[in-house]
């Protein structure tokens, strides 16, 4: 990532990667093209037109929701905006932090560049200065149902650019209007159909979507040299992992995650493989196919959020060629509930791969000659119980992972008088993924350190390069274990080293 | 998830009177449900229960002639209730009811269940408060005496207002209409009844709907399920001993002491019986002292776990008592002091009662499952076996011995979980908005009796493990768990080699929901009243 080069919005389709970098500390800005400023100006101007001429128009001359029957008198227009951004004021529940919150803002930016929106560029000039100004709506975890669109949510983003409702500013709570006045910015008044064009559409799933997709393929390779160091300290038969077993059932995720694994082994199929074990069990020999499988929905999610996130889902939406106001369902966000609840359930799954993989290290009769629960030798041995604790550590972790897992989207509720009589979800299928995402690191975390005792209590260990690495970070930071200790602080700072990408775990891909 | 058939085999042996009577409180328990389900039985009515239903019928006729409106019955039905319905209409609208409720689908229910649906559906209009004549609950009980089954789906109803796409089914042939099970032959309803002499009801007002408003699909359903889990939860603490004393494991955790240290119903009573099961065993005297301190929770704190489900299953039994008990309908026409009636509109016919009750059932037994799963699975390891062979396999490698056994066990156990997610939690608004909050307990219940179901299977495979590591241990087990042990071998042959075991199994199984390994221990089914 380069500081001086901004990631333009408005031009080309944005990647994940780019909302990722702007959460880093990358810069944004608005496209200056002059076509792309005419064409938002286009669309406004639609919608001013329309309301001139006194046409009917969901949202912008009528009520909303089940109230669309109701018209609204052209001058009104304004005030019913203001009307909708204040009664949306209705969220509970924690703050969402301010990453997620400035992902936000990243995600609803490009989704209003459209420029089907019909709103004027001075908008997205305020949600620019937003983002550059670090100016963060202090948006609720509850109140969206994910269609139409993450109403309440975004409500507090609308409330930010008008200077209402309170923002986090350099580290601190402050009204909405203070903040914008510090960094010099007019508060935002709006004209017809802005308001609803901020608030209708999917931008909180999607940004918290692609947070825990970051999250959810760094894990992934996190696991596979997890796996790949367990394998070492178990001296597992690295032959599970032959290429040919690969090409002979390609998933791509399957093939990624058993290159990962000869890479991070050393192991050379040609060279063969002189560890004796015939077949080791399903945590070691299947984890291919169990990671392979959040590796495969590790890209369908990218897939199906790289959609979202280039998307207008805003309604109606206004055809700037033509004037045109187009009704329909764009802020349904079906498809980001779809790719949460899947990769929720892929990650689970990795995270009880890892509490196996856990077992094996720990159980006498499984881990191939090391110690019971990886006590370390010494003759006050029997009055110790290494990581056995550690162990349910992170069962319990596992378990609470998993039981977050069930779907999302068929819990659908029909609300607001039976308009919106089926919805979406999806936010809180995010806010599951993030919750399984909490529970599953830790668990890594605990397995990464047992691995790494493993290895170091194997007189004869030969673990791979990728183990080495690992195992060498971990222990300039982490000793070994060898009187019982507490090693709650260990799990933190293992994570401390994860989350800052100081852990040598290899790149996602 | 199936229809709730697993109970087809319980029996609660003979010394029971082969008449029943129906319409008074008390008259109709558990175990007479598990009677009535086999057909064992007549079921009759009440003489005091028929002439209140001549007053009450009485009343009503007068009521409605002279032209009051009363829902349902000469109003429309649901969010339809503001339609008045004129009086030369009001049969029809009671046959329309019928027929127009008639929308379940999927498998039907084996007779099992729709022979106690017909004794609760009569038993409860017999209470009196339906305002139906007598002659609706005893054309119910005519089917049941010439074991004229109606056929009807399982699926269609939310648990509110009452199970009404299943109970129309079940009313149907009371007019001549539907379809009825004689012999296990699908018949048309109308000729079922001529053959059988039987003349088709014409439905009075409100007799429609008194049919089909109420729980009594939750209620069979999940009370079958509570008399199969009755006999699983004695079998686990059986059969537990029996593991526990095969691994050479402790009788330590049992002493009662610690019990009454934590004094819950239950976990008492679990950790009597196997206490009392395991004494004079030689195998446990045989190693009274080889220094092992603790087990494995699987089989040390088979007191706190069974005992939890034991309490669980009081509770839920309880509720499904008063359920059997209750006026299910609405309106209700409710008995004055001064001889006089009222009629009120409620909402009896909300099934959340015993649905919530029966989402805690599924959860209860699963975790049966899953401790039994756990007991099977240490037979499979020498290292957790305390030195029985892998598999508990005579030549282990060329045979494979238990091993998917406990393969068997982790896919029952697993499934239990999956449905032990609670039904009732979910609700649907249905009639345009009114109904806008049901129960789901048909589902619930559904679910309650595949759990139980399942559940009973794991506990069969562990009995088999279990039977078979006794055999391989030389000293003798005690005398009530060797009488339980010859009980596994009249369906679980002994000998050792590689052999497909499945219909052994299920035989086990079947034996585990009469009661017949209990009654080898020598215990009385608490639960449904036995004394011991």
């Amino acid at each position: 990532m380069t500081t001086s080069s901004p990631v333009v919005v408005g031009e080309a389709d944005l990647a994940l990667s780019d909302v990722l970098d702007v959460v880093a500390g990358r810069p944004l800005a608005l496209s200056n093209d002059p076509a792309v400023i005419a064409r938002l100006e286009a669309g406004a101007r639609a919608v001013a037109e329309h309301v001139a001429r006194g046409e009917e128009i969901y949202g912008v001359t009528t009520g909303f929701g089940d109230s669309c029957e109701n018209r609204v008198p052209g001058d009104a227009a304004g005030a019913l905006q203001r009307n909708l951004v204040r009664y949306h004021g209705c969220g509970v529940g924690p703050v969402l932090p301010d990453d997620a919150a400035l992902a936000v803002l990243v995600v609803r930016l490009a989704t209003l560049a459209r420029g089907l929106s019909g709103v004027r560029p001075v908008l997205l000039r305020t949600l620019e200065a937003l983002v550059r100004h670090r100016i963060l709506p202090r948006i609720p975890w509850y109140g969206s149902v994910g269609a139409s669109g993450d109403l309440t949510p975004l409500s507090y983003v609308a409330a930010a650019l008008c200077g209402e409702r309170t923002v986090t500013f350099e580290g601190r709570e402050v009204p909405a209007a203070e903040a914008l006045a510090a960094c010099g910015i007019e508060p935002l008044v709006l004209a017809p159909k802005e308001g609803l064009a901020l608030m209708n559409g999917t931008s909180v799933m999607t940004a918290l979507g692609i947070l825990a997709w970051d999250r959810a393929r760094r894990l992934l390779r996190w696991a596979t040299a997890i796996t790949a160091l367990c394998a070492d300290a178990l001296t597992s038969n690295r032959r599970h992992f032959d290429p040919r077993l690969d090409a002979a059932k390609p998933h791509p995720g399957q093939r990624k995650v058993a290159a990962w694994l000869r890479e991070d082994l050393g192991f050379d199929p040609a060279a063969g493989d002189p560890r004796k074990r015939l077949q080791d069990r399903y945590s070691i020999r299947c984890a291919p196919h169990v990671l392979g499988v959040l590796s495969d929905a590790v890209d369908l999610t990218e897939r199906i959020l790289t959609v979202e996130l280039n998307s207008a889902n805003d309604n109606p939406l206004v055809d700037p060629d033509t004037g045109d106001v187009l009704s329909g369902g764009n802020f349904y966000g079906g498809h980001v509930a779809f790719a949460m609840d899947g990769l929720k359930t892929a990650v689970a799954n990795a995270a009880g791969l890892l509490d196996r993989q856990m077992a094996l290290l720990c159980g006498a009769a499984t881990n191939n000659g090391l110690p019971a629960n990886l006590v370390a030798p010494g003759a006050d041995a029997a009055a110790r119980h290494g990581f056995k604790a550690m162990q349910i550590t992170a069962s319990a972790l596992c378990a609470e992972a998993m039981k977050n897992t069930m779907p999302a989207s068929v819990f659908s509720r029909s609300t607001e008088c039976h308009n919106q009589d089926i919805v979406s979800m999806g936010t809180h299928a995010a806010h599951d993924c993030l919750r399984v995402l909490d529970a599953a690191e830790p668990v890594a975390a605990v397995v990464t350190l047992a691995a790494c005792q493993g290895i170091d209590l194997r007189e004869d260990a030969a673990p791979g390069p990728g183990s080495r690495r690992l195992h060498a970070a971990v222990r300039a930071e982490i000793p070994m274990v060898t009187a019982d200790r507490p090693q709650d602080a260990d799990i933190v700072r293992l994570l401390d080293l994860y989350r800052s990408g100081r852990l040598p775990v290899g790149a996602p891909a | 998830m199936g229809t709730g058939s697993g109970f087809v085999q319980t029996c609660a042996m003979s010394s029971t009177p082969s008449r029943i009577q129906v319409g008074e409180l008390g008259t109709l328990r558990l175990p007479d449900l598990a009677r009535i389900a086999r057909g064992a039985c007549r079921v009759e009515l009440a003489d005091p229960a028929r002439a209140r239903l001549d007053d009450t019928r009485r009343w009503l006729l007068d009521t409605v002639s002279r032209g009051e409106v009363i829902y349902g019955v000469n109003t429309g039905f649901g969010a339809l209730s503001e339609t008045t319905i004129p009086a030369e209409a009001l049969a029809t609208l009671q046959h329309n009811l019928l027929r127009s409720h008639a929308a379940g689908v999927g498998a039907p229910f084996p007779p099992e269940v729709v022979r106690v649906l017909l004794a609760l559906r009569a038993h409860t209009l017999a209470l009196g408060a339906s305002g139906v004549s007598a002659r609706i609950p005893e054309a119910l009980l005519d089917l049941l005496a010439h074991d004229l089954l109606p056929v009807v789906p399982s699926q269609g109803s939310v648990g509110a207002s009452g199970d009404l796409a299943p109970l129309a089914h079940l009313a149907l042939p009371l007019i001549g209409e539907g379809t009825v099970l004689s012999d296990g032959i699908p018949l048309d309803a109308g000729q079922a009844l001529a053959a059988a002499g039987l003349a088709p009801v014409v439905l009075g007002p409100k007799e429609g709907l008194g049919l089909i408003n109420g729980t009594q699909v939750t209620t069979a359903v999940g009370a079958l399920a509570v008399v199969d889990a009755t006999e699983l939860v004695y079998a686990a603490d059986i059969v537990a001993a029996l593991s526990l004393d095969a691994q050479l494991g402790s009788v330590g955790p049992f002493d009662p002491r610690i019990h009454r240290g934590k004094p819950h119903a239950g976990q008492v009573e679990s950790a009597r019986i196997v206490r009392s099961l395991l004494e004079g065993s030689e195998i446990n005297a045989s190693h009274r002292d080889c220094g092992r301190v603790q087990d494995a929770y699987s089989l040390r704190c088979v007191p706190q776990i069974h005992g939890a489900v034991r309490n669980a299953l009081a509770y839920v039994t309880a509720c499904i008592e008063t359920e059997i008990d209750s006026f299910t309908d609405n309106p209700l026409v409710l008995a004055r002091d001064d001889g006089g009636f009222d009629v009120r509109s409620g909402g009896n016919f909300h099934a959340i009662t015993v649905a919530i009750p029966l989402d805690h059932l599924a959860a209860a037994v699963t975790t049966l499952a899953t401790a039994s799963e756990r007991r099977t699975d240490r037979f499979m390891d020498p290292s957790t076996s305390r030195g029985l062979p892998p598999f508990l396999a005579e030549k282990p490698g060329l045979e494979s011995g238990f091993m998917m056994w406990q393969v068997t066990a982790a896919a029952l156990a697993s499934e239990c979980k999956v449905l032990s997610h609670p039904a009732a939690t979910d609700t649907i608004p249905t009639s345009a908005g009114k109904e806008d909050h049901v129960s789901m307990g048909p589902i619930a219940a559904r679910k309650a009796a595949a759990v139980v179901e399942a559940a009973t299977r794991c506990l069969a495979i562990e009995a088999a493990t279990a039977a078979r590591a006794i055999d391989l241990r030389a000293p003798k087990t005690s005398a009530p768990l060797a009488e339980v042990h010859a009980c596994i071998r009249r369906h679980v042959r002994g000998e050792g080699g590689d052999r497909a075991m499945a219909g052994e199994i299920e035989d086990l199984a079947a034996a585990i929901r009469r009661g017949d390994l209990r009654r080898a221990a020598g215990l009385p089914n608490r639960f449904l009243g036995e004394t011991g």
